[in-house]
């Protein structure tokens, strides 16, 4: 059942794992100054590409995620519910990634902007 | 009665006569003095939201009275410090007494009949919760008449709140006394979790679920990740002003942003755990008054999950004019509005399922209030689009833009819904339904009175007019146009009293109702009686009463599963998560005065301490520790075997392990306990940031020695260790086991010796928590470890004493694997904590 939940859930845990690693990356090394901020500006870029690209996989190919998950494949009457469920989270998902990482190009890393 | 041997039915009719009374006999509510102790869901979800319409009204009166002061300029009608106390309560009650638990309170009402179970898996802690909330709640919104309320705003910021700046026990109120209120509804989300997952009717798949128990699954989480958050900025703020520990104070290294952000982290969630459950209720209502199926049912379920995740990336959105860097605000920004898309994919759904019906489309007085709800809550997303824009936002923040926004959100979002749902599903508890005339009347006042009152607001607000003002000068320009919102106040306020004028003529509780007045598919209007439904029906679609002839008149004879008691008491199924198959019958526990106690006794702990009453508060916490003890010594109940429930069908009585719903209640507590530790972790690596100055090993006495956090992991590990033999150890059925209960005893001591070790070296190193934030926040990990090691010491003496007196075995042992879980939690984060405070500092030098 978790494999399953997790599974449908699987857009919005890439999301939130972006926003995350973004936001905690770009306060912390913007606070520190620890790096130079265009080099935190393409970790930012870097990061997101990266979990985009995992959610647009999932959601082209679903099967050996439900499989690494769940260990077989979707109940029959159940399986366009689950794998639509799964998709539309994951797009919904990926265009929210998209957004933050509009963000990363447009806008400098650590600068207040006012 | 002919017999009915209906191969394609679950049991075979006629059933016996004595199968009937004996469930009307079992699940028959207490009389008189003893109503108090019921726990039947539909007694305590109609207490609960009579409760949170009480408080609706409250807080609806002093609203009356805010506006009273703010209709003309210069007014003395309130004094400053009274209408501070008056808003802080006013957004306080509305948001923690009246909102979050309307809906919990809808889903405790609703839920057990749209899923056809007998109750909710756990009756008295959804009891216990509703009694904790109205003693608290009545505590709490009595302030206001003795001049101690709470007067920093519902949000309550820092460095305002400090003792400093709000000496008294004004803010202590709002600190405790809503700290438990939280506690309250993190129960009432554990149950609703394992309910909805656990407790639906056979065939009831993930897919045919009502839109509703999405919603509540979705809202239940949601409370699980993110109340936890305000928990621990509730207890660091009362520790701050209670014993001067340094979180929130920059000159000692704290930071006031730090509640700001752990309080939005909650803060937002919570309007969306407010929208949810009542867009999952306008889901249910429209396919009803539209007599078609909802349109595009797998987009707001996707819609509704979206929107429950995106929710929590937003929080900074409330904190765009803090200072923080143009980038951090950008990806809030961006959030914020993609958080409108899922909203937006659930309106054009309802309207898309209107049209669809369109030749049937009633309108009634909850199509009413549903249409007036598009239309409020259209508005209030397109200006929440408009905030969610950062430069936008840097003019409208604090400023009566803002209040016309989250009014329109929230009144329209969930206020309109509800009295849609009052009048909607009124016939399930009342014997006689609403009048459609005053309806009406209450309709076209509120409506009417809403937009007078707060559309004036988003242009007094671009006027300059900011927030949280007790009067404002007559030369601003703002007169008029406050006076208009205070005028659309009182046509509001008439609309609500045409509405309470229509309760008291009309709504009797009581069963003998009409059956399905509107018609619906769902299966909240199968009869019903006290015992929610004669049998448990098969189902086979989203709208069963609609696609399943006949399906009320076989559940009521008693042709689907469970017609009767097998085990003699209260009972209903658990299936499976997915796919809703049968697996056993779970045991309910029925009134009982021991939650009741309980409740009273948590309240006046938490209530006692804000005024400083110590000893007579530690009193009343025994006293409901106690009571506790009490009411779980009554759970438990012995395994009956395999019982029928339906032809060819019997099912076990006891479960254990990762099926047992017990097991699943465990899990998401530790979710709970787990959010909480997370954003301690957050606090501590963000002030870390903010002060590194202070932090060790260069702005503090050194650290312990190794020696002490290495003898306190080991005991942990020791425990944990112990907590296994003993699983292994447990007898057999019918004998005792003084061996597990010295192992259980062993490993519950060896807990709180890893605590006292941990304190010791820090004692040794001479840190003293009032000393900096660092400090404060290297004790702050022994205070949450110290509280969790509590509850585990309690419950591994329960399962002890359950060990000695031959009530636990290796086959009924669902106290020790309960113990057994929290242990292992526990020690984790010791062990987690241990190499957060120890290793991380030791990392950095």
């Amino acid at each position: 059942m978790i494999g399953t939940l997790v599974f449908i859930l699987t857009g919005p845990i890439l999301w939130a794992a972006e926003l995350t690693a973004i936001y905690g990356a770009q306060s912390s090394l913007c606070a520190f100054g620890a790096v130079p901020q265009v080099t935190v500006g393409w970790l930012v870029i870097a990061i997101s590409l990266v979990l985009l690209l995992a959610d647009i996989v999932a959601i082209v190919r679903p099967f050996p995620l439900f499989n690494l998950l769940v260990g077989g494949s979707p109940p029959p009457d159940q399986r366009a519910f689950i794998l639509g469920a799964m998709r539309g989270l994951g797009s919904l998902s990926a265009l929210a990634m998209l957004y933050f990482m509009l963000a990363a190009t447009l806008l400098p890393a650590c600068a207040q902007l006012r | 009665m002919s017999e009915t041997t209906n191969t394609d039915l679950p049991n075979d009719g006629p059933r016996p006569e004595a199968e009937l009374e004996e469930l009307k006999r079992i699940w028959a509510t207490p009389r008189g003095f003893r109503l108090f102790t019921a726990v039947n869901n539909t007694v305590v979800g109609t207490l609960y939201i009579g409760a949170a319409f009480l408080f609706f009204i409250l807080a609806g009166i002093l609203a009356l009275l805010m506006r009273t002061q703010l209709a003309v300029g210069d007014n003395q009608f309130l004094s400053q410090d009274l209408y501070n106390q008056i808003f802080t309560t006013h957004g306080t009650t509305m948001m923690f007494l009246f909102a979050v638990p309307a809906v919990e309170a809808l889903g405790v009402l609703l839920l057990p009949q749209m899923l056809a179970a007998r109750d909710l898996p756990f009756p008295r802690l959804s009891a216990f919760a509703i009694w904790a909330y109205i003693i608290g709640g009545l505590v709490f919104f009595s302030t206001i008449f003795f001049d101690m309320a709470p007067k920093g705003g519902w949000f309550m910021y820092p460095p305002l709140t400090l003792k400093e700046y709000s000496p008294g026990d004004n803010a202590d109120f709002w600190l405790l006394g809503i700290g438990f209120i939280e506690i309250s509804a993190i129960a009432g989300a554990i149950e609703i979790i394992v309910g909805v997952l656990r407790t639906r009717p056979p065939g009831m798949t993930l897919a045919k679920m009502p839109i509703f128990a999405w919603a509540m699954l979705i809202f239940a989480a949601m409370i699980v990740f993110a109340f936890p958050a305000v928990i621990l900025a509730t207890m660091l703020l009362e520790i701050e002003r209670t014993f001067g520990w340094p979180f929130f104070t920059a000159a000692r290294g704290g930071d006031a942003l730090l509640w700001q952000h752990l309080f939005w982290f909650f803060g937002h969630p919570e309007v969306y755990i407010i929208f949810l459950p009542a867009a999952g209720l306008v889901s249910m209502m429209i396919p009803t008054m539209a007599q078609t199926p909802l349109v595009g049912y797998r987009l707001i379920v996707i819609a509704l999950i979206a929107t429950g995740f995106f929710s929590f990336g937003l929080w900074v959105h409330h904190m765009f004019t803090t200072g923080i860097p143009g980038l951090s605000l950008a990806f809030f920004s961006a959030a914020s509005m993609a958080v409108s898309i899922p909203s937006g994919i659930q309106v054009f759904s309802w309207i898309a399922t209107m049209a669809a019906g369109r030749q049937k489309f009633r309108i009634t007085v909850p199509s009413l209030f549903i249409l007036g709800f598009l239309f409020i809550f259209v508005l209030g997303g397109l200006t929440g689009v408009m905030v969610a824009v950062v430069p936008f936002d840097f003019q409208a923040h604090d400023s009566y833009f803002i209040v016309a926004h989250f009014h329109y959100v929230l009144v329209g979002g969930m206020v309109f819904p509800l009295f849609a749902t009052f009048y909607y599903w009124a016939p399930m508890v009342s014997s006689r339904m609403l009048s459609e005339r005053l309806g009406k009347w209450a309709f076209w006042l509120m409506f009417i009175g809403f937009n007078t009152a707060f559309f004036p607001m988003h242009i007094t607000g671009l006027s300059g007019m900011p927030r949280r003002i007790w009067t404002y000068p007559s030369n601003m320009g703002w007169d008029i146009l406050n006076s208009i919102s205070t005028a659309g106040a009182f046509i509001m306020a008439t609309g609500v009293l045409v509405f309470i004028i229509d309760l008291i003529r009309n709504f009797r509780l009581g069963e003998g109702g009409p059956q399905n007045p509107w018609n619906a598919g769902t299966l909240e209007f199968l009869p019903n009686g006290v015992y929610s439904t004669r049998s448990i029906p098969h189902v086979t679609s989203r709208e069963p009463v609609w696609d399943q002839p006949g399906l009320a008149e076989q559940v009521e004879q008693g042709l689907h599963y469970l017609p009767n008691a097998p085990t003699g008491g209260r009972e209903t199924l658990i299936t499976s998560a997915i796919e809703a198959k049968p697996q056993y019958v779970l045991q309910m526990p029925g009134p009982s005065w021991t939650h009741v106690i309980a409740a009273a006794g948590t309240a006046a702990f938490f209530l006692l301490l804000t005024i400083k009453q110590v000893n007579i508060a530690v009193a009343c916490g025994v006293l409901a520790i106690v009571a506790c003890l009490v009411w779980t010594w009554q759970l438990d109940r012995p395994d009956q075997g395999e019982v029928e429930v339906a032809r060819n069908l019997r099912l076990p009585t006891y479960m254990t392990g990762p099926l047992s719903h017990s097991w699943w209640a465990m899990i998401v507590l530790m979710l709970v306990a787990g959010s909480l530790y997370l954003s301690f972790i957050f606090s501590y690596l963000y002030l870390w940031t903010v002060s590194p100055d202070v932090w060790a090993p260069a702005g503090s006495p050194a650290l312990p020695i190794l020696a002490y956090p290495m003898a306190s992991a080991a005991l942990l590990i020791v425990g944990t260790v112990l907590m296994v033999v003993a699983g292994k150890r447990l007898p057999r059925p019918g004998h005792r086991s003084f061996a597990g209960t010295a192992l259980l005893t062993l490993a519950a001591l060896a807990m709180v010796a890893s605590i006292v070790i941990e304190l010791w070296g820090l004692q040794e190193t001479g840190l003293n928590p009032g000393s900096s934030s660092y400090a404060a926040m290297v004790y702050m990990a022994s205070v949450l470890q110290g509280q969790i090691a509590f509850v585990v010491l309690i419950m591994c003496l329960f399962a002890g004493a359950r060990l000695v007196t031959a009530q636990l075995d290796n086959r009924r042992r669902v106290t020790f694997d309960n113990a057994a879980l929290l242990y292992y939690y526990a020690a984790a984060q010791g062990l987690f904590g241990l190499l957060l405070v120890h290793g991380f500092p030791r990392l950095l030098g």
